[in-house]
């Protein structure tokens, strides 16, 4: 484990995956829903402004704001037009809604396909800045911008939860909208905000990311993206704002080291492993909030 | 595909073929061999006398049996696997391009010369690299095979795989990928952490000069790919002043592109030759070229066609290892190279 440049790319791909995880922690939080489709949100904004940018030349700036634009109104869609409704139907109950969300997942998946084409795209770099060398270590040019983006959306989304009236407003939603709705608290507003400040999140960590892969973005990735959040969340648990960033790292760990010790065809395995313990012992993930009833 | 339109687009302007336009109909089987068959009544459906097949592998290995049955004369001027215009079902079906099987003798003409004994080598884990790789291993019977690391082909990162190609540590490394986006990850994280290496690549990225710019400044100098572009071959230097004019200055030649001009050249002859389109007929027209000077390969690399021959090269000077220059971009064939063509 003394191999830096390993160390830097386990903090470049979890900061990643603690952003995806982030967006899953808020629409958890603030609606009580595990909206699986966020893998795909993160998907569209990357892979719509390289497409953009690539097939139709537009400047990168408008291109990245047209696909964080995208993945916040299909946040917001998603909410709106199919969780809401449904919850409504089956007056609540999770599992259908939860079913409805996964149908999201992979129509988003294929209308990426059928709009931005089946070929991956190379992410494009919305700060320019220059790979370096960190000791022994090279660190890509597109690796600081994520990093540094990653720790202004925790520091921003955690500010907002603890000082802004709507972030207060979240947890109370989140873990009973019946009382919170009695109490007078906006409760769809809140659940509307939590999805499009989720989906932008998401739009946030996908169009960072994409530039840090040479493999580019393709319309598949929005499921491996969702698997590898949610994960991350699990391990980090939802007992501070910062515990999907930390679940992103440990998750990264895996993916990095376990192939490092034991051959690439084992990276699958340890990902198993992990997700098998925490799901087995500890379910409610390294930081949980403790009640006293 | 585009190229393969520019060269009808070029014979149609001068009469066609038999005084005939060529039309062009196309059916997308997404490189899926389960939607092969369907692609090809389609096509028949739609009149169609001659096929292009501008597909994969396993589309195309599915679809010799429906060919043979058919009896469509085709050309699958991409396709670079041993097994296609092979029996069983060849009888018409051809390839244009160098089959893999003349690779093994062209990197070793190299490594040999550079002194390169024994191979470091990451491959991607798809099905058709891993049958390829070991295929390919076998042939360099010159260098040895020291340390093998597999990855995911959709992977976002591989410093892992890579950190471990320094155990043991090998004279050169060879990435195998069918793959682009995983060639240029690969490149990218190899300078990273080996960056005086002698690095390889098989053909993919090689022969796809758009995607050259993807790889991180410098990261490509100095390593060397299986191309199969001469800039001196002046059959070549023709060709890519002639599609220039319809398809744009920045319009460059490139393997795959070369050999669709090749694959639209031979079918245009046989149809000629044959004096109609009855496919039989054709067939026997294909099998009677010889000698064609080919778009792609070193000066004086030719294709020929014979009814035991359906893999059209004579010989291996339609491969050339090519060196990538400061910019990532090919600068010229790699001096260690020395082909006798």
């Amino acid at each position: 484990m003394n191999n830096p440049q390993l160390w830097v790319s386990v903090v470049t791909i979890g900061a990643f995956y603690g952003l995806v995880a982030l967006s899953y922690y808020l629409t958890l939080i603030g609606a009580e829903f595990f909206n699986f489709a966020i893998g795909p949100y993160a998907m569209v904004a990357a892979l719509g402004s390289s497409w953009l940018v690539v097939m139709n030349e537009w400047p990168v700036w408008s291109a990245v704001l047209v696909g964080l634009a995208s993945s916040a109104v299909l946040a917001g869609a998603t909410e709106l037009l199919v969780i809401r409704p449904v919850q409504r139907q089956v007056m609540g109950g999770e599992l259908p809604s939860l079913v409805a969300v996964a149908a999201v997942l992979f129509a988003i998946q294929q209308l990426a396909g059928l709009l931005f084409g089946y070929n991956s795209l190379p992410g494009q770099e919305v700060f320019a800045t220059q790979a370096f060398r960190l000791g022994s270590a090279g660190v890509q040019a597109a690796a600081v911008p994520l990093i540094v983006v990653t720790l202004l959306t925790f520091s921003v989304v955690a500010a907002w939860i603890r000082f802004s009236r709507t972030g207060r407003c979240l947890r109370a939603v989140g873990n009973n909208p019946t009382a919170a709705r009695l109490l007078g608290f906006p409760v769809n507003r809140i659940r509307l905000i939590t999805f499009v400040v989720g989906g932008l999140i998401a739009g946030v960590a996908g169009i960072f990311f994409a530039p840090t892969s040479g493999n580019g973005v393709s319309f598949q990735a929005g499921l491996t993206w969702a698997l590898s959040g949610f994960l991350a969340l699990v391990i980090g648990g939802t007992g501070t704002v910062w515990g999907p960033l930390i679940g992103g790292l440990i998750l990264a760990m895996a993916q990095i080291f376990v192939p490092y010790y034991f051959g690439g065809e084992t990276v699958a395995f340890g990902v198993l492993a992990l997700a098998v313990i925490f799901f087995a012992f500890r379910p409610q993930g390294l930081f949980f909030r403790k009640v006293r009833i | 595909m585009k190229t393969a339109q520019a060269a009808i687009d070029i014979i149609n302007s001068k009469g066609g073929i038999l005084g005939r336009p060529v039309q062009t109909i196309q059916c997308n089987d997404e490189s899926n061999p389960t939607r092969v068959g369907a692609c090809l009544q389609q096509l028949i459906g739609g009149g169609a006398v001659f096929f292009l097949e501008f597909t994969g592998s396993p589309a195309v290995i599915q679809s010799k049996a429906i060919i043979q049955q058919l009896r469509i004369p085709t050309l699958a001027p991409n396709n670079a696997t041993a097994s296609v215009p092979a029996p069983p079902n060849n009888d018409y079906i051809y390839t244009i391009g160098e089959s893999t099987t003349a690779w093994g003798p062209v990197y070793c003409n190299g490594m040999q010369n550079a002194g390169i004994k024994t191979l470091a080598v990451l491959l991607d884990n798809s099905p058709t690299i891993a049958t390829f790789t070991p295929a390919l291993l076998g042939a360099m019977d010159c260098v040895k095979s020291v340390n093998k690391q597999t990855a995911p082909v959709n992977a976002t990162d591989i410093s892992a795989e890579i950190a471990r190609l320094a155990n043991p540590s090998a004279d050169a490394i060879l990435i195998s990928s069918a793959s682009v986006g995983f060639e240029i990850l690969a490149h990218n994280q190899i300078a990273q952490q080996f960056p005086k290496a002698t690095v390889f690549d098989v053909a993919t990225l090689c022969n796809s000069p758009t995607n050259w710019k993807l790889a991180n400044p410098g990261t490509l100098v100095g390593s060397i790919c299986m191309g199969s572009m001469d800039p001196n071959n002046p059959e070549t230097q023709r060709v890519q002043k002639l599609l220039q004019k319809s398809m744009g200055s920045s319009f460059q030649l490139d393997q795959f592109t070369a050999e669709a001009w090749d694959g639209v050249n031979m079918m245009n002859m046989a149809i000629t030759k044959a004096g109609t389109t009855d496919g039989p007929a054709v067939n026997a027209a294909l099998q009677t070229l010889t000698n064609v000077t080919s778009a792609y390969g070193y000066k004086g690399f030719h294709l020929s066609l014979s009814a035991t021959k359906h893999n059209a090269p004579d010989g291996p000077c339609g491969l050339v290892l090519v060196q990538y220059g400061p910019t990532n971009t090919q600068q010229h064939p790699w001096d260690k190279f020395k082909p006798n063509c």
